[in-house]
This record gives structure tokens, C-alpha cells and sequence, in this order.
């Protein structure tokens, strides 16, 4: 019997979502969505129609799904209210980053999960990229020796105020930009370090649109537990509208290792059969779900793991809000926002 | 200066980079080498590098202090070790020598300031040796002029070194009595010539932070290996760079990119190439250079120092610009060192 499992969400990124799944379908993986919900019900049948899966706009509905899991493709400010109706059902979530656009909520999603045993993974989609999960395999097998400094670049096209995406320049509804686009790399330079951030300082600014609610760029200094560093920075300002680009370098004791995707590759080899891109990293995402669903693997990124990189993000845009200050992780992890 | 003159060079010094430097001198059109110099008073070691560098290039040996007293010496190029670099300077400029020094002109904010001053107050063709005629730089520059860009909004850039600290002097790098220690003071200059060279824009803020647990001898010495700098700019300006020192880092890792109102530009100098991308009909081109080497960029340089001395031109970069830059350092050394911001008063 196949895996049976639910897509709540049928915008842009349950539409990804959706597409990686057919893949795995028409490449012999035994999973699939049996049922797709979004609050718009015209979205959820164009979805549906597109990819042959039934479909509404009640997500009431849930309560009678009877699959093996839900997978949460829903703006941020929403995750909270599917993640209970799912961990109430004991229906096992995968949900997009960020898990919640504060750390609180965040905090009583994981403990719910948690407390009821019901597996709870999130969607670090960038840490199932082909390229980017061999450089952190290069890393972890010591190709580099000690890991000193990590520098990510993200740059992407511009956007307006209140356009498609508004939802994510409202700190309301996503946390802002820092925590709904940053948090992939802060995450990912938190895993390729292998050690536990201590404090971050953002610098932030909005530029071409300034009626944009968040900011449309910024660079963060993180400081790790181990002495190690990290450059985190992005820039959703970049012209032309379409551009996307991310650079990774990792400076280790023996040696380093570099990513661009504009060359499709890692400089340590440039052997390479498998997808790459964004589409990939959901298949890679969805595949590994898939084992975790089974009882075959442990999730990759655990909740340890995601609750830190949110904690992360959170530090960093409190320190972008006051102006480069220091702020601790701990503040955080213990404090209240 | 007479334009069918030769100009008569003296090296001050032959600590570091002299032995890469002299034979483009020497062989230069315009120029003429006519001594190596160190000062009577320093180390042995220094002595003999200068001795060997003159023997090396067949010309003289002098000490600094007769050589800054004669008459057919125009140009002194200085290439000591950092921290003598100001003093040699000053020395020089009051024996009315038009000098070019080495990088970083000081290594500490006093030392600047003090250059500063008196370069200031003398009519000398002064610089500093920097790599802004490197073609991609050259093509950036000329983008951004051009408009096509729009204004700069963020700048990233990465200098990293594969080069080994043993074949780059070890303790001359090092030794804070030497170098005024570590990586940032090494490298920084370069990468933020490019930012002031390419927005003309002043620094207000200086954020660094630094490390060495990935190089054991930068450790022992008690200097960074590595460093992040994000510079808070006028006009909201921020430019985000990286330094250090990469072991097997391939040919390093030298690359630049700006996020400007109209356009993306990218600079990677190892392949060599420039990207760029802008709303312009959907303009979208990348430009592959030739790999530059090190004897036509520098030549490039001395060119643009003799068109000065045949007040042609300005040098593209005065010694103030290499001031500004050294104070520049020194704030980043601070903020790294204190982990706190710095900034700029200057």
C-alpha cells in the first residue's frame, strides 16, 4: 500500500510541493497525496485538477482523512492552527519553515507534537538541495578539516508592497523576511557548522520599494559555540524580477569548499547526475519524509535543530530592529518573543 | 618631471614584497632603480634581504638615512614590513621624495592620521600599491558610472588567500611587531579599495568579527586567520566582505558582487568573469577576461604613478585614499577585537 498523505495548501509552494510528488509517483516512489485543502476552494481545484487529486476547501475535512501524515504548505501565520487539528488527529506533519513567525509558538507546536508522540518534521528545504547536502557531506567527512567561517549570499528578484506575496513582508503573517526567506541559510549554516549559535548582530535595510513592510535585505555575523563564524546575507532587491542566485564558501583548517548556483556545482567535484535546484530539494525533502513516515530514518533536520535555526532568525531580526545590536540566542530560547 | 627623464627609484627596504616588485621596476621604461636602502639601525636579517635585493638587481646598497639625503633620488618605494611603513614614509616625504608604500600604509590610527598630515602639507605625488586596474574592477567601475546599475545598494565580496603563510613570509604576516598582526590587516585593504573605489561612498559604522581556530600558527601568534567586516555606509549603503587565509582554497576565492537600484553586477576573478544583469531589455551579459598576472596589473600602476609625476593625471589612488583605508583596517581590527561596533569619525 502506497503512503497516503493530505497537502493543506495549494499556493505556490504547495503547488512545488505537488509537482515533486508527481515525480516521485512517476518514478516508482509509493507515496502520493490523496487529498488537497486550501481555504480558497477555486485554488485547491485548480491544484487538484492539475495534478489529479481530490480536493476542498474545508479544512474540517481533515478530521475524516484517514492517511498517513499532512503535509503544511500554508502561510506561516496559519501553521499553528492546521498543526493542531493534525496532532489532535495523530496525523504525523511535515511543515514548512518557518515553523512559526514567533519563537512561543513555535515553542508549544513542538511540545504539543511531542507530548502526544506524533512525529513532526519541517521543511529545511534548502538542507535536501543535491549540491548544498554534499558540501555539508564533504564537511562532515573532515574533507576540510575544522570549519571555520561560512559565508552564504542570497540574492533574489524584487518584489513590491501588497503584491502576490504580501504575506511574507507582514511581520504579522510571517515573521518578516529575515525569518521567512533568511532562516533556510542562517539554518544551514548552523548545520554545516555543527555548532550551536551563541549570539548574532543583523544589519538590515529596505531600499527599492520603501512602502515594503520588512526588510528587503540584510547581513548577519553569527558567532558559534566553537569559535567558527558565519556571513549570512540576502537581498530580495535584485533586478531583475526573476533573478535567483545563492553562493556558499566554507574555509576549514585543511581546506575549502565553495558552492554557486549559478554553476551548478561544488568546487570539490564536478560530477553530477542528480536534479538540482529548487525542485529537487522538495523531492529530496519529500522522499526523505517518506523514509521518516515508514520508520526507516531519522528526520535530518530535528526539532532540536529547527527550534535553534528559528531561534536564530528571531535574534537576527531583533538585532536588525535594533540596529546591528548584539543579540544573544539565549535571550531567545529563554526569553518571551 | 621632465617626460624624456628617467625616474631615479630607491626601495626603502626588502622585507616582503621588494623581491616581487623590483624586477618590474627595474625593467619599467620610465624608471630606474638606482639603489636598495635600509635603515643603519635594523635588524640584521632586514639588512642582509636588502643587500641580497640589491646584489640580485646589480644595483647599490644604501642606508636610508644617506640615501634620503641625494639629490638624484625622485621616487622612494617603501617595502619594509607593515609597521615601519609609516615612518619610512614620513622620513621620506620630508626629504621631498615622491614615494609609493607599500600596503597598509600605517597599522594603526595614529600612525594614519600622522601620514595623513604630512602628505597633507607637501606638494609630493604619493600612493600606495592597490589592484583597481584589474579589468573587471575597471568594467565594474565603468558600469556603474555609466548608470546602468542604478545606485549601489549592497556590495559582497570575498578575498580569500590560498596562498601558504610560509610562502608568504610566516611571522612577516604574523608578528604583530612585524605586520601589526593578522589577516584583516593583511587583506582588508583590497577588498575595501574596490568599495570606496567603486561607490565613493565614506564608511560610517565598522562591524568585523574574527577567528583563527582554523590555523594554528595565526593562533600562536594571537592573530585572525579569518574575518567577516560589514561596513554600514552613507546613503544606506552596506557592503558585506570576507578576508582570510584558506588552506587548498584552490586559486583562492576572489569575487565581488553588487546589488545596485537597476541591475546586478558579479565579478568572479578566478575564472576571470563579469556578470551582468539589468532591466535594460532584459540586458544580461557575461564577460570573460584573461587572466590577469601580476607584472602587467603592476605596470599598469607604475604607469599610472609616472602619468602623475609627468602631471599628466592624479594617481588614481593618493597616499590620503591609502590612509583613509589603513584607519579603515584599524577600526575593523578594533570592532574584531572587541566584538563590538565601531564608528567612523574621520
Amino acid at each position: 500500500m502506497p503512503i497516503r498523505v493530505a497537502l493543506v495548501g495549494a499556493g505556490a509552494h504547495g503547488h512545488s510541493h505537488a509537482s515533486a510528488m508527481n515525480y516521485l509517483g512517476t518514478n516508482g516512489m509509493d507515496i502520493k497525496y490523496e487529498l488537497v485543502v486550501d481555504e480558497n476552494p477555486a485554488r485547491a481545484a485548480i491544484l487538484a485538477a492539475e495534478f489529479k487529486i481530490p480536493h476542498s476547501g474545508d479544512l474540517g475535512l481533515l478530521s475524516s482523512f484517514s492517511g498517513d501524515g499532512v503535509d503544511i504548505c500554508t502561510p506561516t501565520h496559519t501553521h499553528l492552527e492546521i498543526a493542531e487539528i493534525c496532532v489532535n488527529l495523530g496525523l504525523p506533519v511535515l511543515i514548512d519553515k518557518p515553523l512559526s513567525q514567533n519563537f512561543h509558538d513555535a515553542d508549544f507546536i513542538i511540545n504539543t507534537f511531542k507530548n502526544a508522540k506524533v512525529p513532526l518534521q519541517i521543511g529545511y528545504s534548502t538542507r535536501f538541495d543535491p549540491l548544498l547536502s554534499r558540501l555539508k557531506q564533504s564537511i562532515s567527512d573532515g574533507v576540510i578539516g575544522i570549519p571555520g567561517l561560512v559565508t552564504i549570499n542570497h540574492l533574489q528578484g524584487y518584489s513590491w508592497a501588497n503584491g502576490w506575496s504580501a504575506w511574507q513582508q507582514n511581520g504579522q503573517k510571517s515573521g518578516g523576511r529575515i525569518i521567512h526567506f533568511g532562516i533556510h541559510d542562517l539554518d544551514f549554516a548552523c548545520w554545516v557548522m555543527e555548532s550551536r549559535p551563541i549570539s548574532v548582530r543583523t544589519i538590515a535595510s529596505k531600499k527599492i520599494d520603501q512602502a515594503i513592510a520588512s526588510w528587503t535585505s540584510y547581513s548577519a555575523q553569527i558567532f558559534f559555540e566553537s569559535g567558527a563564524l558565519a556571513l549570512v546575507t540576502g537581498n530580495w532587491d535584485v533586478i531583475p524580477a526573476n533573478y535567483w542566485r545563492k553562493t556558499c564558501s566554507v574555509i576549514g583548517s585543511t581546506g575549502s569548499i565553495k558552492y554557486d548556483s549559478a554553476d551548478d556545482e561544488i568546487s570539490l567535484s564536478s560530477q553530477n547526475t542528480e536534479p538540482v535546484g529548487y525542485l529537487a530539494s522538495i523531492i529530496n525533502e519529500l522522499k526523505h519524509w517518506r523514509e521518516c513516515l515508514v520508520g526507516n530514518t531519522e528526520p535530518i533536520v530535528s526539532l532540536e535543530q529547527a527550534r535553534m535555526s528559528l531561534a536564530l532568525a528571531v535574534a537576527a531580526q531583533n538585532s536588525a530592529e535594533n540596529h546591528g545590536a548584539t543579540v544573544q540566542i539565549e535571550e531567545i530560547l529563554h526569553g518571551s518573543k | 618631471m621632465d617626460q624624456n627623464r628617467n625616474i631615479r627609484v630607491l626601495m626603502a627596504g626588502a622585507v616582503r614584497h621588494a623581491f616581487d616588485y623590483a624586477p618590474i621596476i627595474t625593467s619599467h621604461p620610465r624608471m630606474k632603480l638606482v639603489g636598495i636602502a635600509e635603515e643603519s639601525d635594523a635588524d640584521l636579517w632586514k639588512i642582509d634581504l636588502a643587500r641580497e635585493l640589491a646584489k640580485k638587481c646589480g644595483t647599490s646598497f644604501f642606508s636610508i638615512e644617506d640615501a634620503l639625503s641625494r639629490k638624484d633620488i625622485d621616487l622612494v618605494v617603501i617595502t619594509t614590513e607593515p609597521t615601519r611603513h609609516t615612518s619610512l614614509a614620513i622620513q621620506a616625504i620630508k626629504a621631498g621624495k615622491n614615494i609609493i608604500v607599500d600596503k597598509p600604509v600605517a597599522t594603526s590610527i595614529a600612525d594614519a592620521e600622522k601620514l595623513a598630515r604630512t602628505i597633507e602639507e607637501s606638494n609630493l605625488v604619493a600612493s600606495y600599491f592597490h589592484r583597481l586596474f584589474e579589468p573587471t574592477v575597471e568594467r565594474a567601475k565603468e558600469f556603474i558610472q555609466s548608470g546602468q546599475l542604478g545606485l549601489p545598494l549592497t556590495l559582497d565580496l570575498t578575498w580569500i588567500s590560498s596562498n601558504s603563510l610560509a610562502d608568504e613570509g610566516g611571522e612577516i604576516v604574523t608578528g604583530k611587531q612585524l605586520s601589526g598582526g593578522g589577516e584583516i590587516r593583511n587583506f582588508l585593504g583590497y577588498p575595501l579599495d574596490i568599495v570606496l573605489w567603486l561607490t565613493d561612498l565614506k564608511p560610517v559604522r565598522v562591524y568585523a568579527a574574527s577567528n583563527s581556530i582554523t590555523s594554528k600558527d595565526h593562533a600562536a601568534s594571537g592573530v585572525e586567520n579569518l574575518a567577516t567586516i560589514v561596513l554600514a555606509m552613507e546613503s544606506g549603503v552596506r557592503a558585506n566582505i570576507t578576508v582570510g587565509r584558506g588552506p587548498n582554497a584552490g586559486n583562492g576565492i576572489f569575487t565581488t558582487s553588487i546589488v545596485g537600484s537597476h541591475g546586478f553586477l558579479s565579478v568572479n576573478e578566478n575564472r576571470p568573469t563579469l556578470e551582468i544583469a539589468t532591466t535594460a531589455k532584459d540586458f544580461k551579459s557575461s564577460i570573460n577576461f584573461e587572466q590577469e598576472n601580476f607584472e602587467k596589473l603592476f605596470n599598469l600602476f607604475l604607469n599610472d604613478f609616472v602619468s602623475a609625476l609627468d602631471g599628466k593625471t592624479h594617481v588614481r589612488r593618493t597616499l590620503l585614499d591609502g590612509c583613509r583605508i589603513a584607519g579603515l583596517i584599524d577600526l575593523a581590527c578594533t570592532s574584531a577585537s572587541t566584538s563590538q561596533p565601531v564608528a567612523v569619525n574621520f
